[in-house]
């Protein structure tokens, strides 16, 4: 019986899948958002959790990245 | 948005109108690219239509690609028309002679305006100016005075950073143009009093050039001419050609126009294309400023070099200096820049990731930021190659490719197919239907975008 | 200007706030003590310090000259500025003719100078003069001026109403009167109070005797006051001796231009010089309670060597061929600006020649000196440059170093003593000649006491020595003071103000240091590598996994075979991490050296690097990071760094910069404004190094470097045959990171594999001493050198030039 699941595909690299991977793993059960981890550059996740992680995505940027101090 | 793209997007027949008037036929011929011009010039003295073979034998072999958006171009404006087949024996013809091969000749009323440019001149028509005008004439400082006051008003504006539009201070016939309203039917603007913003074409526009920042606010313009008096589209368009045709301070007396020209001419002195005066017997006149001479000068490199000078300098430490005392202009720079300090005349400040990702939120792309960080290049940094040094483009690509490392689609998942054939059709399926994004075989599972589901589901079931 | 003003204003907004790794890489700290003073993580004690006695590291508490704190001096204008964030100066008045003037002056003390400007290199050298530089790239320059830079600036000869006219002269508008009352506040006081060493007795000196009064109520003073015999009644009287005259020549004002002829206008007046005598232990209490806020009378220290009859004379000469380059000369204009020699600091970049600078002050003075380095290479290299300058013998230069062999004192009545941080400063028991050698030096006046790589010495054990050792002149040499922080302060009193500091672009321009091209190489992080590096309890694993993320190592191979092959370059490969420095060397059949590879094993390394064509890498822990001299190397390879120093790379950098003719070897006929030299970093992405190799290169991104940032320098390699290329040499690789023991894995701040001693990052003081005798012996650095698989293979070109490559030799690049 084929089933159709709902939800939003994700296609990204392969660190980004990792690290989409690590966040759903952080998550309590009844939190987590990855539906189907699909392959090394696609994941199957809920929808309304897209833009969340967007959000981290450019949090976990911004924390790695150097922003030159302002002018003292 | 230009003069060439405005026309290009007009029905044929309309295009075909405004070609009367000899100021758009010359603003057009101006706008084209070489080639076309070229091929233009060639055949305004032909009487006979000429062959399309001749025509592709005329570039050289390296030139296919010019050649190809020349004759599109020249298509498209119908600068070009057909010979009609009954008229083939005036063609001047291909050798050997093919059949059924097509001929051109320019559009009858663009040859027409260019002969008679070409003999008389276009800007014959120069009038000997009484004394009392020679007198109340505009110095070039005022004009540039009023240019300048007038459109960064309306930039201001738009920003948000002034909360009124700017007012006409000048003498002359009041204009009818509400600017709230051609802001926001360019879609610069949206929202209402109190709380306006800009849009992301908006944040775009801002960082346009006059020129074309110009055009796409005519554009509106003239849309909300004709929706509201019915003006003719071509008489609209060629008074503003005519406009921009004008030498400098070469001044227009409204006595002599019509009614609905001298409304054009007081909306025009608003966004600070003229500056309006009076001369000593009290006639009113009109000068044109820069702005509308750009307007004329088409989209020609020599045209959109900005009439101001350049003025930013960027470091490769991410500084960016910027020499300005134009609020508009620093309002513009906070867009995409950490402002560090603001001196009398200078702007001082940094290109750093959280201020370039903020633009880019705000629907702008890094090209364009660097495009207008290159536009207006200080003259010192102007002397070096690249005028933005490369490590500041690379890094602002880099964020931008930062932010779209994540691709997402609303989309079905169907798996547990329990026959590979099922699978398979149901895969080719999605592909027939424009909705496919993913499937791997092994595991029979496929992804297509929800908006197929029904159908999709459908021919699953059909399937089974 | 209403609206526009709110959104300047904006110092709260919330996107100002940093993350997490922002504020542990700079703390904000109290600028009081040095007690308080907490060294941040990326701080390191160098371990070029342990070298001295070599059983003995320095591990004598906290207090060290910090790199890279972002704390400001307790008095600039910038910090009483209450502009917010933004400065908003649109209030200063432009002069009419603004656009031939070529600075900008804030009211907060920043200056920005257009290099484009006819007149920029006179208001270059007055700038440097007067306030410290902030960043100088291209087009436009920012310093700063702070209590220092003036405290400097007076030293060297300038006097107030001279810095106010000419900054009000270059300034395109009318000075800010902040600027005016600021200069005049801080040097009224500056240049009146004098310590002249005489007779080896240390004395205050001051031609105003209601000053020496004023010092005096002070107690630190009072109590560091030698009373003299004569006088018992309470000590008001001061020695009275008559001033020389002084002619204060200003090298400013030599070429007669604008920016000048105010400095010109030095008054020499003839006056009578009173002072009184201190206790020369007391010595350093004196100057840091006369420093700007304490009793605000910073005290010059200046030395009139021409009339010293009292030390014996050295006759030392530079050879009559040495020709000493425009900068060289400015800093010894600098120095010796009144025919007097002042303490201070030189702030030259490597490679562009500072042991000269130090030979010829040294030639200049014809007193003793004693040199003091950081190691006992540069011990070996420093005699070596006495030797090729100046017409000094053999005997005349001394070394006393941990070497047996190097107990040495020069035999006449002067002469030379080159010698390392911690030989003098060493407290435990030494050997008899080492004794011996120790009171020599302790117990004569120097005429100058030359302190090379002045920022990596740690405050402690400077004070030890400048406590030692009596002199009447101090030069520092350093490539790098990041500024702004304790470093400054500390050196300003233990040393003397900055002298002198070069435009490292100008420089490179002018072909006295190699055009480097730098590179930040970014590797994605493999599917595993990355996976483990993401879970939370390998957080003590991350720089292990992300210097060892196997695309990284292949980039790095991938670059020495390019280099090594291709245009038949001299490499060095930096590596931090012991683990990633072995693991590499070895894959690469290289030789490495790291802190625990003795003296002998370096030396025969190094040699065999500069001589025998088959050795063309090493692997280099941070013990390269300073002072060793290898001139052949022309590409540097960044696997692993300590975390943001910025002073660390900048260091590394030097290492490449000593000026080439033309590449070694292959690339002849280039063109002289080429890159001759490279830089690369490589950075695993999507990790924290990302943001440390930015931290890292503000400083020479300041002084106008570009880091070129590439993607994809695999895209085009043949991976295959690079090692780990396989998954299953990654895999394997990955296990045996994850097996590797806390001490490979951990931050180097901990005592590591090196076997040598590093401060933690906590108030704690917490250090390793212990480890296995091997160790502390040095008997586990086996060298690893297999020149037969290296041999042979050189000259063998390519046949395809990586894009990277190629783009450069088109110029694009």
């Amino acid at each position: 019986m084929v089933t159709a699941t709902p939800g939003e595909l994700l296609t990204c690299d392969v660190p980004t899948r990792e690290f989409i991977i690590s966040l759903n793993a952080s998550r309590s059960q009844d939190s987590k958002f990855l539906l189907e981890d699909l392959d090394d550059t696609h994941l199957f996740v809920k929808k309304e959790k897209v833009p969340w992680l967007r959000e981290q995505m450019q949090d976990f940027q911004s924390q790695i990245t150097f922003e030159a101090p302002r002018r003292t | 948005m230009d003069l060439i793209s405005y026309l290009e997007g007009l029905p044929p027949s309309v295009v075909g109108a405004l070609y009367s008037s000899p100021w758009t036929c010359r603003a057009v011929v101006r706008g084209i690219p070489p080639l076309a011009k070229q091929y233009v010039m060639r055949m305004v003295l032909l009487d006979q239509g000429v062959a399309e073979g001749v025509i592709d034998a005329w570039p050289k072999a390296s030139a296919r690609s010019q050649h190809a958006t020349a004759m599109r171009k020249l298509g498209r404006l119908q600068l070009l028309t057909l010979v009609p087949k009954g008229q083939q024996a005036s063609v001047l013809a291909t050798l050997p002679p093919r059949d059924n091969e097509r001929a051109f000749r320019l559009h009858p009323e663009v040859q027409r305006q260019l002969r008679k440019a070409l003999v008389s001149g276009v800007a014959a028509q120069s009038q000997t100016l009484s004394q009392s005008v020679n007198r109340a004439l505009p110095s070039s400082a005022q004009l540039e005075d009023h240019a300048v006051r007038q459109w960064e008003g309306l930039l201001s504006f738009l920003h948000g950073s002034t909360p009124q539009p700017p007012l006409l201070a000048s003498e002359g016939p009041k204009p009818k143009l509400d600017i709230i309203k051609l802001l926001q039917s360019a879609q610069l603007q949206q929202g209402n009093r109190g709380k306006r913003e800009l849009t992301a074409s908006g944040f775009r526009f801002m960082l346009m050039d006059t020129y074309h920042q110009l055009w796409l606010l005519l554009r509106a313009y003239i849309d909300l001419a004709k929706n509201q008096s019915g003006a003719e589209l071509a008489s609209v368009v060629s008074f503003l050609l005519q406009l921009g045709g004008h030498e400098a301070a070469q001044p227009i007396s409204l006595a002599s126009m019509q009614a609905n020209e001298r409304d054009i001419c007081a909306d025009l002195a608003l966004l600070g294309l003229l500056l309006p005066f009076r001369d000593g017997e009290g006639g009113s006149w009109a000068c044109p400023t820069r702005l509308a001479m750009a307007l004329g000068g088409s989209g020609s490199a020599e045209a959109q070099q900005e009439v101001s000078q350049g003025y930013i300098i960027v470091e490769t430490n991410y500084r960016m200096y910027a020499y300005t005392s134009s609020t508009l202009q620093r309002a513009v720079l906070d867009l995409f820049v950490r402002c560090e300090a603001v001196l009398p005349n200078l702007y001082i400040g940094t290109l750093t990731r959280e201020s370039v990702i903020a633009a880019l939120a705000k629907g702008l792309d890094s090209e364009q930021l660097l495009t207008f960080l290159r536009r207006h290049a200080h003259p010192r940094a102007l002397q070096r190659s690249p005028v933005v040094p490369e490590v500041v483009g690379d890094q602002m690509r880099l964020w931008q490719a930062q932010t779209r490392r994540l691709k997402s689609d609303a989309a079905q998942l169907y798996q547990q197919f329990g026959d590979v054939k099922v699978w398979r059709a149901s895969v080719e399926r999605a592909k027939e239907l424009g909705i496919w994004l993913w499937d791997h075989e092994p595991s029979r599972r496929l992804a297509a975008r929800v908006e197929g589901h029904p159908q999709m589901r459908e021919f699953i079931r059909s399937q089974q | 200007m209403a609206p526009k003003k709110q959104a300047r204003g904006g110092k709260s907004k919330g996107t100002d706030a940093p993350s997490a790794p922002r504020t542990s890489g700079r703390p904000r700290k109290s600028k009081s003590k040095n007690e308080d003073y907490v060294p941040e993580e990326d701080e390191d004690v160098d371990e070029v310090m342990v070298d001295g006695e070599g059983d003995t590291p320095y591990v004598d508490g906290l207090d060290t000259f910090a790199d890279d704190s972002d704390v400001s001096d307790a008095d600039t204008l910038a910090d009483r500025w209450e502009g917010g964030a933004i400065g908003d100066f649109t209030g200063l008045k432009l002069k009419d003719d603004h656009a031939n003037r070529p600075l900008w002056v804030c009211p907060d003390g920043h200056i920005y100078l257009e290099t484009f400007s006819p007149i920029y290199k006179q208001a270059c050298d007055f700038l440097i003069a007067v306030a410290e530089p902030v960043c100088r790239p291209e087009c436009v320059h920012e310093y700063n001026l702070t209590p220092h830079s003036l405290y400097a600036a007076v030293s060297v000869g300038l006097t107030t109403q001279t810095i106010i006219n000419v900054l009000g002269r270059l300034s395109k508008a009318e000075l800010p009167e902040e600027i005016r009352d600021f200069v005049q506040k801080s040097t009224s006081n500056y240049g009146k109070v004098k310590l002249v060493l005489q007779r080896n007795k240390f004395f205050v000196e001051s031609p105003y005797p209601e000053i020496l009064k004023e010092l005096l109520d002070d107690d630190t003073i009072k109590g560091a006051r030698v009373q003299a015999e004569e006088d018992g009644n309470g000590g008001d009287t001061f020695v009275v001796a008559p001033a020389l005259r002084e002619a204060i020549a200003v090298d400013l004002a030599t070429d007669g231009d604008e920016a000048g002829k105010d400095a010109m206008e030095v008054a020499a007046p003839e006056k009578e010089l009173h002072s009184f005598e201190i206790n020369p232990v007391k010595v350093e209490h004196v100057k840091r309670r006369c420093l700007p806020g304490a009793l605000d009378y910073p005290m010059l220290e200046e030395y009139d060597f021409r009339n010293d009859s009292v030390n014996p004379h050295l006759n030392i000469e530079l050879k009559p061929n040495v020709d000493l380059r425009p900068y060289q000369d400015k800093s010894m204009a600098k120095m010796f600006g009144n025919g007097r020699a002042r303490s201070g600091i030189i702030v030259l970049p490597c490679g562009a020649g500072k042991s000269l600078v130090g030979i010829s002050a040294a030639a200049r003075v014809k007193k003793s000196v004693l040199c003091l380095v950081t190691n006992n290479v540069s011990v070996d290299q420093w005699r070596h440059q006495f030797q090729l300058w100046t017409n000094l013998q053999g005997h005349q230069i001394a070394r006393f170093t941990s070497d047996q062999n190097a107990k040495e004192m020069f035999a006449g009545a002067s002469g030379i003593v080159i010698t390392t941080y911690s030989m003098v400063a060493y407290s435990g028991r030494r050997s008899e000649e080492s004794t011996k050698v120790m009171e020599a030096i302790a117990g004569r006046e120097w005429g100058l006491l030359l302190l090379d790589e002045v920022h990596v010495v740690p405050a402690q054990m400077f004070r030890k020595v400048i406590g030692i050792v009596k002199a009447h002149c101090k030069l520092g040499l350093t490539a790098t003071l990041v500024r702004e922080d304790e470093l400054i302060s500390d050196l300003n009193f233990l040393i003397g103000p900055k002298l002198y500091e070069a435009n490292w672009l100008d420089l490179t321009r002018a072909g006295h240091i190699a055009n480097v091209q730098c590179v930040e190489v970014w590797c994605p992080m493999t599917k595993e590598f990355f996976k483990e590096y993401l879970r939370p309890e390998n957080s003590a694993k991350k720089q292990l996994l992300y210097v060892m993320n196997p695309n990284k190592f292949m980039a790095c191979e991938f670059l020495v075979n390019y280099h090594e092959r291709m245009r038949g370059d001299k490499i060095i490969v930096f590596s931090d991490n012991i683990f990633a420095l072995r693991e590499y060397a070895r894959r690469m059949h290289k030789p490495f050296i790291y802190g625990a590879t003795g003296h002998a094993e370096r030396t025969q390394v190094l040699h065999a690097f500069k001589h025998k064509p088959e050795v063309n890498t090493i692997f280099l822990s941070k013990v390269g990071d300073n002072s060793i001299d290898i001139p052949e190397a022309n590409v540097l390879i960044q696997v692993s760094s300590h975390a943001g120093s910025r002073r660390q790379e900048a260091q590394r950098l030097g290492r490449i910069l000593r000026a080439k003719p033309k590449p070694a070897g292959a690339g002849s006929g280039e063109p002289a404004d080429e890159y001759n030299a490279f830089f690369y970093t490589l950075v695993s992405q999507d990790t924290q190094e990302m943001y440390f190799s930015s931290k890292r290169q503000q400083f020479l991104v300041d002084q106008g470097y570009a880091f070129k940032v590439v993607t994809n320098l695999l895209d085009s390699a043949d991976t295959a045959s690079l090692q780990l290329g396989g998954r299953d040499a990654q895999l394997d690789l990955l296990a045996r990171v994850l097996a590797a023991g806390e001490e490979d894995a951990a931050t180097e701040d901990l005592a590591d594999a090196d076997g040598l001693p590093r401060q933690r990052v906590s108030q704690v003081v917490a250090r390793r001493t212990k480890g296995s005798i091997s160790t502390l012996t040095g008997a586990d650095g086996r060298t690893y050198m297999e020149y037969h698989t290296g041999g042979q293979r050189k000259a063998k070109p390519l046949k395809r030039k990586h894009a990277l490559f190629r783009q450069r030799a088109q110029g694009l690049f």
